[in-house]
């Protein structure tokens, strides 16, 4: 079988054939909303609460009552979503949807196929992708 | 900490002014470009304005992006957050959530009013 053509966009973004794509990129976490891991509590900042709770930092990116990464409104006891712009970012695999997707209703477009630690991880599900298509 | 030179920040926030050509209405926080222009983007405003750096409040340095009024709906369905990038390049190089939820329905116009970008001075 041969190799579909890679294709550099960006030093973070490659097409791999004409229906799949890898891309470096934050990766998605989810943890318990609380007013200490917002606010800091009496003997810790914020910061230092995330950094202990997350092992990282949200620098005032995610606010409690505000949207975490789905949308959802951020409260406490409730968990919640954020990309760690500040941890260690993955290669995420998207694969081209040509046809209109429900739930709801849009447009042909790329979806998300999961995420690898490297470059070579990535590309070579992409090929796979790209080669089942 | 160390003093960093106004010019310092600047640099980093002129690629917002000089990069930006597109701005896209989302219904998640985008992680990548990918996902900003195409998986979750509901609606999108290409050539939007990006001002030059200025000082901003209560320390550090801004730029603002421009009021828009013309944005197009490319689906319905409720946005939370946008994204600016840079198309020649393919680069997402912003993204945040929208001060309050709104639903969008496609076909439509979106607007947003003007705001800012800011990078606070060192601590």
């Amino acid at each position: 079988m041969s190799q579909p053509t890679v294709v550099k966009l960006s030093d973070d973004l490659y097409e791999i054939g004409a229906r799949v794509r890898v891309e470096r990129g934050p990766l998605m976490k989810t943890a318990m909303a609380s007013e200490a891991l917002f606010n800091g509590d009496a003997n810790r900042s914020a910061a230092e609460v995330q950094r202990a709770e997350l092992n990282t930092t949200l620098r005032g990116h995610y606010q409690l009552n505000a949207f975490d990464k789905l949308g959802k409104p951020i409260v406490p006891g409730r968990e919640f979503a954020f990309l760690d712009w500040n941890g260690e970012w993955v290669w995420h695999v998207y694969e081209f949807i040509g046809e209109p997707w429900t739930d709801p209703p849009n447009a042909p477009a790329w979806r998300r196929r999961g995420h690898y630690s490297s470059k070579d991880e990535a590309t070579v599900a992409a090929a796979l992708i790209a080669g089942a298509a | 900490m160390v003093f960093l030179n106004d010019r310092v920040l600047d640099n980093g926030l002129t690629v917002l002014d000089t990069e930006v050509n597109r701005m896209d209405i989302c219904s998640a926080e985008p992680a990548t470009y990918t996902e900003a222009t195409s998986t979750y983007t509901k609606g999108n405003k290409t050539s939007p304005s990006v001002g030059a750096p200025a000082d901003a409040s209560p320390n550090g340095r801004k730029v603002t992006v421009a009021a828009i009024t013309d944005g197009s709906v490319t689906a319905t369905d409720t946005v939370t957050h946008y994204g600016l990038s840079d198309t020649g390049n393919s680069r997402l190089l912003a993204a945040n959530s929208l001060a309050s939820s709104q639903g969008v329905t496609n076909g439509n116009t979106w607007a947003s009013a003007a705001f800012d970008i800011r990078i606070p001075d060192a601590a």
